[in-house]
This record gives C-alpha cells, sequence and structure tokens, in this order.
C-alpha cells in the first residue's frame, strides 16, 4: 500500500507547490485592500465585483460568450466527432491531424492567418469587393465575431474528442435496433445516438466553457481591446491599475464560475437524460 | 402445424400479440412468396459479398442461412431488414417490393448478434420503443410489453436496466422487443452466439417454440449447423455469397449437392475421384489412390471434377461388415471416445483414411477391446457413398 502511493509523491509536490500555492496566496489577497501596497484584510474588492454593475457585465458577458463558443462547438463538433467515430476508416488520421493542428501552432501564428484572411485588406474583403458585394471593407478583425471565431477554432478539438471517446465505444448496432423498431433518424438520434453519447457532450461542454471563459490571448489579438471579458480585465487591474486585490477577486470570481459549471453541469444533464 | 402456420390456432396465444393481418397492407398474403429474395447481389467494389440469391419463403417458415463466415449470410439478413441496399435484385414483403424502403418502413423485428439492448432504458422501456414508435397508446403498451415479457418468461423485471440481466435474460428482452410490435418478419443476425451450450440450446428450443406459437415467419443466420438443423424448417446454404443448397435439414443431409455442403452439413469422409464407370448397372468410382467402390452419382452431378462422400455412421466394421456391397481390410490408427458415439480413423489397404463413427455401445464391434494398430475389416453398401460435384 505505501508501495503504491510513493508513485503520487512527486505529482503532489509539484502540484502543491506551482498550483495550490500560488491559488491560497491568490484567496488571501482578495481578501485585503490595496494590495501590494498595504496588507488589510477586506471584502471590499469581493462587495466591488458582485455590486458594481461594471464588473457584473464583465462577468455576464464573459459567460455569454463561453456559453456562445461552447453551443457553436458542439453544433460543428458533434457532426464531425460522429463522422470520425462511425464512418472514417482509412482517414481517421488525416482528420484527426487536421483537428488537432491549430493546436500545434502558436496563438501569434495563428493570429497573423486570421489577419491575412480578415484584415480590410485581406482575402476574404478582397473578394468581396472584386465582386462587387461591398463597397467598404467588412470590420471582421477586432469585433467579438473574431475572437469567437477564433475561440472555436481553438477549442473545437476538444469538444470533437471528448465526444469521439465515447460515440466509438458505443454499438453501432444499437442504433439500427431503434431503426428497426420504427424509429427515423431523427428519432433514433434524439432518443439513442445523443442519450448514449450525452456523457462525451457534457464533458466537452464543461471544457470548452471553462477554457472560454478563462482564456486571454486569442480574444485579445482577434477581438480587440474593447471586449469586456473577464480575463483581460484582470490583467488590466493587476498590470495596469496595479489592483491585486481586485484582480485576485475577480480572478476568484471567475474559477468559482469555471469549477461550479464543471460540478453541476455533467450530473445536471445526466439527470435530464437518464429519464 | 399447418394451422399454426396459417396463423388460425391463435387461442393459446397472448391476446396483443396476434398478428393483426389486412390493415397494412391491400395485397393478399401470399403463402408461397411471404418473403422474397429475388435475385439479390450486393456487391462491395469489385467483391460480391452476396451473388443472384432468390429465396421464396412461406408464410410462417423458419429459414435459416448457414454458411461459414464471409459466406454472405448475414449480408443477405441486413439487405432483407434494409440496412444494407442491393446492388440489384429485390426484396418483397406480402407481395410488396420493399427494396427501396428503409429498415423503420419495413415492419421488421430484429434480434442482433450482440442484441443491442438500449443500454440507458429499462426492460420495460427496451420493449415499448417499438411500441412508442407507433404511436400505440399508453395503456395498450403497458399491456402488450407485460403480454410480451411473460411470452419470453420475463415477466417482474421490467424496471431493471439490461446491465442488471443475465445473458439469457438479455436474449429474452431483445426477443420480446423484436415481437412486441407484430412484425411481418422475424430476422435473427446469430443471436445465441454469445452463450454457453446449455443456455444456448435451451434458448433455441424457446425461440422455436415462440416462432411457431405466434406462426410468424422468420429468418435466422447461424454458422452452427447443430443449431439450424434443430430450428429452420428449410436451411439455405450459402457459400462466398452465392446459394448452394436450399430444402428441409434430412434432404440436405443425405442429399447434398457438392462437397462443400457435405462437409459444410456434418463430418463426412470427402476424397476426389478420378473416374467413374458403369458396369453391371452399378457406378463404380475410383479414386486417386486407385481405390474403387460403388456409389450412387447425385442428380446434381454434371461435368467437371467429383468427389465422392461417405458419411462416418454408414460405415460398418468387424462382423458387420461381411454384409456389405464393398469391403476392405484397414489398421485402426486413431480411435477417440465421444460418450454416445467413438470415432475411429482407419486407414484402409491400398486405400484412404475414413473417419468410422460407431455407437459406443455397439458390441460387436467390441470397442472397449480395440487397440491402435489392430487389423480390422470395414465396409459400406452403395447407397452410402454419393458422388457429388467437387
Amino acid at each position: 500500500m505505501m508501495t503504491k502511493v510513493r508513485y503520487l509523491a512527486i505529482p503532489t509536490a509539484f502540484m502543491a507547490v506551482f498550483f495550490l500555492g500560488p491559488l491560497l496566496s491568490l484567496l488571501t489577497i482578495s481578501f485585503t485592500e490595496g494590495y501590494p501596497l498595504g496588507f488589510m484584510p477586506s471584502i471590499n474588492s469581493y462587495l466591488h465585483v458582485i455590486f458594481d454593475s461594471y464588473y457584473l457585465e464583465y462577468l455576464l458577458t464573459t459567460i455569454a460568450y463561453g456559453l456562445i463558443v461552447t453551443v457553436l462547438c458542439l453544433l460543428i463538433g458533434y457532426p464531425f466527432a460522429y463522422y470520425m467515430a462511425r464512418y472514417a476508416r482509412a482517414s481517421y488520421n488525416v482528420m484527426l491531424v487536421a483537428l488537432v493542428s491549430p493546436l500545434l501552432i502558436g496563438v501569434v501564428v495563428r493570429t497573423v492567418g486570421w489577419t491575412i484572411l480578415f484584415g480590410s485588406s485581406g482575402l476574404f474583403n478582397q473578394t468581396l469587393l472584386a465582386l462587387g458585394i461591398i463597397n467598404t471593407p467588412l470590420q471582421i478583425l477586432y469585433t467579438p465575431l473574431a475572437s469567437t471565431i477564433g475561440m472555436v477554432q481553438v477549442l473545437l478539438p476538444f469538444m470533437v474528442l471528448s465526444i469521439i471517446s465515447v460515440l466509438s465505444n458505443m454499438d453501432a448496432s444499437v442504433e439500427e435496433a431503434a431503426c428497426s423498431l420504427g424509429a427515423g433518424r431523427l428519432t433514433v438520434f434524439l432518443r439513442v445516438t445523443l442519450p448514449l453519447s450525452i456523457r462525451g457532450v457534457a464533458s466537452g461542454c464543461v471544457l470548452v466553457f471553462a477554457l472560454t471563459i478563462g482564456a486571454y490571448l486569442t480574444p485579445v489579438l482577434l477581438g480587440g481591446g474593447k471586449s469586456r471579458l473577464m480575463s483581460p480585465l484582470i490583467y488590466q487591474e493587476i498590470n495596469s491599475l496595479v489592483d491585486w486585490s481586485l484582480g485576485a477577486a475577480l480572478s476568484v470570481v471567475l474559477l468559482i464560475v469555471g469549477v461550479t459549471t464543471m460540478a453541476i453541469v455533467p450530473r445536471l444533464v445526466m439527470r435530464i437524460w437518464r429519464t | 402445424m399447418i394451422d399454426v402456420r396459417n396463423g388460425t390456432v391463435m387461442v393459446n396465444i397472448p391476446l396483443g400479440l396476434n398478428r393483426a393481418h389486412g390493415s397494412s397492407s391491400s395485397t393478399k398474403p401470399n403463402a408461397a412468396g411471404f418473403l422474397r429474395v429475388k435475385d439479390v447481389c450486393r456487391q462491395f467494389d469489385s467483391i460480391f459479398a452476396t451473388r443472384n440469391v432468390s429465396i421464396d419463403i412461406a408464410e410462417g417458415e423458419f429459414l435459416v442461412m448457414l454458411g461459414p463466415s464471409g459466406s454472405g449470410k448475414t449480408t443477405l439478413l441486413r439487405i432483407i431488414a434494409g440496412f444494407e441496399t442491393a446492388t440489384s435484385g429485390a426484396i418483397e414483403i406480402r407481395g410488396r417490393d420493399v427494396s427501396r424502403d428503409p429498415p423503420n418502413k419495413r415492419n421488421i423485428g430484429v434480434v442482433f448478434q450482440n442484441l443491442a439492448l438500449f443500454p440507458h432504458l429499462t426492460v420495460f422501456k427496451n420493449v415499448a420503443f417499438g411500441l412508442e414508435m407507433r404511436s400505440v397508446p399508453n395503456d395498450e403498451i403497458r399491456v402488450r410489453v407485460r403480454e410480451a415479457l411473460e411470452m419470453v418468461r420475463l415477466g417482474g423485471m421490467t424496471e431493471r436496466l439490461p446491465s442488471q440481466l443475465s445473458g439469457g435474460q438479455q436474449q429474452r428482452v431483445a426477443l420480446a422487443r423484436a415481437l412486441v410490435t407484430r412484425p411481418d418478419i422475424l430476422l435473427l443476425d446469430e443471436p445465441l452466439s454469445a452463450l454457453d451450450r446449455d443456455l444456448r440450446s435451451e434458448m433455441q428450443y424457446e425461440i422455436r417454440r415462440i416462432q411457431q406459437q405466434l406462426g410468424i415467419t422468420a429468418v435466422m443466420v447461424t454458422h452452427d449447423q447443430d443449431e439450424a438443423m434443430t430450428m429452420g424448417d428449410r436451411i439455405a446454404i450459402l457459400c462466398d455469397g452465392q446459394l448452394s443448397q436450399i430444402g428441409a435439414a434430412e434432404d440436405i443431409y443425405s442429399h447434398p449437392n457438392s462437397a462443400f455442403v457435405a462437409r459444410f452439413m456434418g463430418a463426412a469422409n470427402i476424397f476426389p475421384v478420378e473416374s467413374t464407370k458403369m458396369q453391371n448397372g452399378e457406378t463404380s468410382a475410383r479414386l486417386a489412390s486407385g481405390f474403387e467402390t460403388t456409389a450412387i452419382v447425385s442428380p446434381a452431378t454434371a461435368e467437371g471434377s467429383l468427389a465422392v462422400l461417405i458419411r462416418p455412421e454408414d460405415i460398418a466394421i468387424g462382423d458387420a461388415a461381411a454384409d456389405m456391397r464393398n469391403r476392405a481390410q484397414a489398421r485402426v490408427v486413431d480411435q477417440t471416445y465421444l460418450g454416445a458415439f467413438t470415432r475411429l480413423v482407419v486407414d484402409i489397404d491400398g486405400g484412404p483414411n475414413l473417419a468410422v463413427l460407431l455407437p459406443s455401445r455397439s458390441r460387436p464391434a467390441r470397442l472397449g477391446e480395440m487397440r491402435l494398430e489392430d487389423r480390422i475389416a470395414v465396409g459400406w453398401n452403395s447407397d452410402a457413398v454419393l458422388v457429388v460435384p467437387a
């Protein structure tokens, strides 16, 4: 028994020093005022975050952003995952590489790519101009649209891989059984395929949502400075306004939103679909 | 028997499972061609999985499709079910061409090889699924599900999940689910292959009993010849996507039309024939080794290479061999006790090795005293030897 537990010593120590430690100090700082200049215990930062409509708007915008990206990833990712799990044979590995390749490219390089495509003199706008569909270039870059597209692209693999892992363990003849009993395609999907893959859908959604609300680089680089999202706000509070206490409180609130989603959503989904 | 097949002996059957005819189809049911497989081909790239197969199945008949793996039997079943589409040819159910219909429009019941129960639904919901799809009222669903579960002797387990049932119980749920909708045709794709031997023969009997009780037309796929003989009214033997032979078990066993069928339907001694000749009204076949035996030529035999088939149980040894038309001396090279039977392999002087199957208790043979290398007389009559296409 002792021997087995020993394997966990190094990972546990690593997590304690580099994850739990910073998290605890973050929590401590969030209950102070004026850190790092002062160290007065206070809950003022939380009162600001919760009751100041300015911060509340950032929080709600972030959650909405997370939901939109999650839904888009699900709508694009599910059919893709279904195809890969059911029909892709020789093409499976090619599709897998295509799917995860955005993750292998740095965010800066990826953003340059988007700029080339969607900038005012980019390929997309030039084509539309040349075709006479528009007269002035569309502003796509540095809008919420651009940052949403960017996030969906980056997070799609997480959704797809979560769903594939469940679908490929699911017996395709169960769908055939439903069909032989008189169910049409849509009914088969809603009554059999979706309920049996709901675990993958739930974990994919939670993963994408948590990663979206915590994302910093892609929303800033593609969405520009105007986006009202939590991560850029926290960065600004700490690095520009030097209000660590408020930044820490915002971080804790964001963390709670993420952790709560992870804890609740899968259970909720299971309960609903079990019936 | 005939009454059951025509569906008139319905008094004994749970009410809900009486098969309602007429409303779904205006075509009069055709007893001879209730289910027609017409010249069906299925090609994957250039390979034929099924090639020009035509089978007529009568109403209430239990047809077993038997063949080795890769013989196309499962493909054919899937084409009948509608999970796959024939490259050419047609499927007719009750006189209606259903070739272009998806499975959910064919009014079939399917029992899958791995059962394919819905793992997230209770036994009740599994069985009720097909009725819900047909918008049957809830009260009637409850009654019919209960009757179906009673029919498969599985009352009182309605609220369990499939994973909480034993293999045999899951089998019964799959059967109830396939039958509760009163399908025109019941299709079974090697449904018993996952069960151990005792349970397997119990379920063979159960499926047969229920099929006869309902008078439902059934098609089953199996690679097990014992199972085929136990369950089928007729057996269709498939080889390389083609129909080799179709008929009652006894017909096929006694009159196989090829060496393949003979080998597949029970053990047989099969040897290539070098030549045949007629002599004094008798056919004599000469084997490659030069050994000759009198034989009967199968009507299926045409030009081309031939083989002789001698069933091991038709060979006599010792004193009993003396009266036989063909006699030879042989050396015992192997002896295997199989319980009721004992299997010998004997090496015929100047001839091939023959497998011989004898009742273990047959006294005259004195099997218990026989030793390897013993010399014995063996013999068989002309009608035990069949010349068939190789």
